[in-house]
C-alpha cells in the first residue's frame, strides 16, 4: 500500500474518532476496570468498582451529549452513523445503565458473585447496544448484535450457584445461536442478490431489481434475528425464563437497553435498507414487493396479544413482569411499522416512557428483595402496603403507568404510539393495541390490589434507606413528573426523529 | 471436455459427502459419531470455499471450524460422564411441520437460484484473496476489526467467570 493512502486512512480515522467518543470512552473504561479489579484488594472493593463503573457510564453520557444536535454524519467508511436518533437512544442506554449500576452494588442476589466481571460485562452490553444503535452496514450489525447476545447470555447465567439462573442461560444461548444463524443467513442471501452489505445501498440497489420469491425467505429469516433482540413473537420463548433466572438488576436492564438498541436496529434495517424517502410527506415508504410492514404489522399483533394474554396467568412477578414486556415490545413495533416522522417520534418518547416505568417496576421488586425474601411471588405481596407504603406507592405507580393509566408517564408514550398508528393507516392494528391496554389492566391491577386490599395481619412500617430505594423512589417521582410535564422530552424526541434520508456519502466519496 | 467432466464428478462427490455426512449428524443415535461425521460436513463446507476462489475463508474454516470447535465438541464428550451411550434424537414430534418447512424453504431458495443465470457468467480469474482481506481489514473494516477484540475480551471475562471453580468469596 502506497503512502498515501496509508495516511488517507490515518486522517479518516482520526475524524471518524472524533464523533466516536462515548463508545471509546466506554472501551478505555472497561480496561481500566478491568485492570483496577485485579489491583484493588480490600472490603472497599465492591464500593470502589462500583464508583468507577458509575463514572465511566455517566462519563460517556456526558460525551454523548454534545452530539445530540450534531448533523447526521457517517463515520469509519459508513460503517456507523452519529445522529440525533442514534444519540437520543445512546443517551437512553447509558441512564439505563447508570440505574442499574445503582442498584447493583448492595444487591443481595449478587453479593456472593465476583463485582468487577459484573461490571465489565455490563459496561460491554452498554458499548455493544451503543454500537448496535448507530450501525448501518451489516457487519457491523451483525458483530454488535453478536456482542449485545453474548454479554447478555453471561449476565444472565451470571449467579452460577444459582441453577435457574444457568438454566435460563442455557435456553438463552441455544435461542440467540438459532435466531443470530438464521439472521446470518438472510444477509449473506442479501449480499447475494444486492452485491452490497451497506444498508443505504441495498435501498438504491433494490428498486431497479426484481424482487424474486428469494425475498420472502431472507425477510422471515431476518426477522428471526430482529424479533430474537426485541423478545416479539416467535422468538419471545427465552425472554421469561432469561428475566426470571437473571439478578434482578439485569433482567431489569436486559428489558430496556438491548431492546432499545434493537428498535433502531430494526429502523436502520427497514428505514434506510429497505425503504424510499420520500421528504416531502416525511415517510419511508416499503420497497414494493418486500411488504415488510404488513409483515411487521402481523407480528405486532401478535406479539402484544400473546403477551397480555400469557401475563394473565403468571404467579411470578418477574415473569409476569417479562410477559408485559412482551406485550410492550407489540406496541413499539406498531411505531417502527408506520414509517412515518411522527411514529418515529412516538417510538423514541416510548423507549423513555418504558424505561422509566419498567425499570421501576423491577427495581420495586429488587428494593423488596433487599427487605424480604419473598419478593418473586405476587400472592406474597398481601399486605404490602402496611409493611412499605411507600414501595406500594410507587409500584402501584410503575404499574398504573404501564397500564396507560394518566397521567403517568406511560399514559402519554401510549397516546402518541396509537396516534401515530391511525394517522399512518393502521388503525385495525391502534384498535387492537387499546383493547390489549384493558387486558393488561386486569393483570397490573391484581397486583395491587394484593398489596394494598388483601391484609393478612397486622404490621409495621418499614423503611431502609438502600441504593435500591432510592432508586425506586427518583423513578416514581419520575414517572409522574414526567408525565405531566412531558413536553420536554416530546420536544427532544421531534428533533431526533428525523433519520437521514440519504445516506451513502461517505461511501460514494470512495468511489465505491 | 474430459476435465469439465471429472469436475462435475468431483463437485458432486464432494456435495454428496457434505450432505451425506451433515445427515448422518443429526439423525445418529451416538453422540461420538456424530461429532465424527461433523468432520467430514465441516471439510466438505471447506472445498465449497476452495470452489469459490475463496482460499483464505477456505483455511479459516479448517482452522476454527476443525482445529477448534470440532475438537472443543470431542473434548466435551471425553469429560463429560454418560454422554457417550446417551441416545440423543431429538425424537419425531415435529417431523412433519419441519418437513413441510423445510421443504417450502428449500423451494422458495431454488427458485431464487434459479432466477439467476449463472451459466451466463464468466468466473473471474483466480486472485489469491488473503492481503486483500488483510488490507480491507486495516483500513475499510477497521472498526469492526477492533471491536472485535473488545467483544472476545468480554466473552473471554465473563467465561471464566462462569467457568471457574470458586476457592473463595
Amino acid at each position: 500500500m502506497e503512502g498515501g493512502t496509508v495516511t488517507a486512512i490515518v486522517r479518516a480515522t482520526q475524524a471518524s474518532l472524533r464523533l466516536f467518543g462515548p463508545e471509546a470512552w466506554l472501551t478505555v473504561g472497561l480496561l481500566v476496570l478491568l485492570v483496577l479489579d485485579l489491583v484493588w484488594r480490600d472490603v472497599r472493593k465492591r464500593f470502589v468498582l462500583s464508583g468507577t463503573a458509575f463514572g465511566i457510564a455517566l462519563g460517556a453520557i456526558i460525551l454523548a451529549i454534545p452530539l445530540l444536535s450534531h448533523a447526521p454524519t457517517e463515520i469509519f467508511s459508513g460503517l456507523l452513523v452519529v445522529d440525533p436518533f442514534g444519540t437520543y437512544l445512546k443517551i437512553v442506554i447509558g441512564v439505563a445503565t447508570l440505574l442499574t449500576i445503582l442498584v447493583s452494588v448492595r444487591n443481595r442476589e449478587l453479593a456472593d458473585y465476583p463485582v468487577g466481571e459484573y461490571y465489565v460485562l455490563l459496561l460491554g452490553l452498554q458499548l455493544a447496544c451503543m454500537l448496535l444503535v448507530g450501525a448501518v452496514h451489516f457487519v457491523m450489525i451483525m458483530l454488535a448484535l453478536e456482542m449485545v447476545s453474548v454479554s447478555s447470555y453471561l449476565l444472565v447465567a451470571y449467579r452460577k450457584v444459582h441453577s435457574p439462573s444457568i438454566e435460563a442461560g442455557l435456553k438463552y444461548i441455544v435461542f440467540g445461536a438459532a435466531a443470530t444463524g438464521a439472521m446470518l443467513y438472510a444477509v449473506s442471501w442479501i449480499y447475494g442478490l444486492t452485491g452490497t452489505l451497506y444498508l443505504s445501498e441495498v435501498a438504491r440497489r433494490l428498486p431497479t431489481m426484481t424482487i424474486s420469491p428469494g425475498w420472502l425467505v431472507v425477510m422471515l429469516l431476518l426477522s428471526a434475528g430482529l424479533t430474537f433482540k426485541i423478545a416479539a413473537v416467535p422468538f419471545h420463548f427465552w425472554a421469561p425464563d432469561a428475566y426470571q433466572g437473571a439478578a434482578t438488576p439485569v433482567a431489569a436492564f436486559l428489558t430496556v437497553a438491548p431492546k432499545a438498541a434493537g428498535f433502531a436496529m430494526l429502523v436502520r434495517i427497514f428505514y434506510h435498507g429497505f425503504s424510499i424517502y420520500r421528504p416531502e410527506a416525511e415517510t419511508w415508504e416499503a420497497i414494493p414487493g418486500l411488504g415488510w410492514p404488513l409483515f411487521l404489522s402481523v407480528v405486532a399483533a401478535v406479539t402484544m396479544t400473546w403477551g397480555n394474554t400469557v401475563a394473565l396467568w403468571q404467579k411470578n412477578i418477574k415473569r409476569m413482569l417479562a410477559y408485559s414486556s412482551i406485550s410492550h415490545a407489540g406496541y413499539m413495533l406498531m411505531a417502527v411499522l408506520t414509517g412515518t416522522r411522527e411514529g418515529l417520534q412516538a417510538l423514541l418518547f416510548y423507549v423513555v416512557a418504558y424505561m422509566v416505568m419498567n425499570m421501576g417496576a423491577f427495581f420495586t421488586v429488587l428494593a423488596l428483595s433487599d427487605v424480604t425474601d419473598q419478593y418473586e411471588d405476587i400472592a406474597a405481596y398481601q399486605g404490602l402496603a402496611a409493611r412499605f407504603p411507600e414501595l406500594t406507592w410507587v409500584m402501584a405507580f410503575f404499574l398504573l403507568s404501564l397500564a396507560g393509566i394518566p397521567p403517568f408517564i406511560g399514559f402519554f408514550g401510549k397516546f402518541f404510539l396509537f396516534a401515530a398508528a391511525i394517522r399512518g393507516g393502521w388503525a385495525w392494528l391502534a384498535v387492537l393495541a387499546v383493547l390489549n391496554s384493558v387486558v393488561s389492566l386486569f393483570y397490573y391491577v391484581y397486583v395491587i390490589k394484593n398489596m394494598v386490599i388483601e391484609r393478612p395481619g397486622e404490621f409495621r412500617p418499614v423503611f431502609s434507606w438502600s441504593p435500591a430505594y432510592r432508586a425506586v423512589l427518583v423513578l416514581g417521582v419520575a414517572v409522574l413528573v414526567l408525565g405531566i410535564l412531558f413536553s420536554p422530552i416530546y420536544g427532544w424526541t421531534a428533533r431526533s426523529s428525523y433519520v437521514v434520508e440519504t445516506f451513502g456519502m461517505a461511501l460514494r466519496a470512495m468511489g465505491k | 471436455m474430459v476435465d469439465v467432466w471429472l469436475e462435475r464428478i468431483l463437485f458432486y462427490g464432494l456435495a454428496l459427502v457434505t450432505v451425506g455426512s451433515a445427515l448422518v449428524v443429526t439423525f445418529g443415535r451416538n453422540l461420538v459419531r456424530s461429532a465424527f461425521a461433523l468432520f467430514f460436513t465441516l471439510m466438505g463446507m471447506a472445498a465449497m470455499f476452495v470452489y469459490l476462489a475463496a482460499d483464505f475463508v477456505a483455511l479459516v474454516h479448517i482452522l476454527v471450524y476443525i482445529g477448534g470447535i470440532l475438537v472443543l465438541i470431542l473434548f466435551g464428550i471425553w469429560l463429560t460422564h454418560r454422554v457417550i451411550d446417551l441416545d440423543i434424537r431429538a425424537g419425531r414430534i415435529q417431523l412433519i411441520p419441519g418437513l413441510i418447512l423445510g421443504l417450502v424453504l428449500m423451494g422458495l431458495l431454488g427458485l431464487t437460484i434459479r432466477s439467476f443465470n449463472l451459466a451466463a457468467r464468466t468466473p473471474a480469474p483466480y486472485r489469491a484473496t488473503a492481503s486483500g482481506i488483510g488490507r480491507l481489514l486495516l483500513s475499510t473494516y477497521l472498526l469492526p476489526f477492533e471491536i472485535a477484540s473488545v467483544a472476545l475480551v468480554v466473552a473471554l471475562v465473563g467465561a471464566i467467570v462462569i467457568g471457574r471453580r470458586e476457592t473463595s468469596r
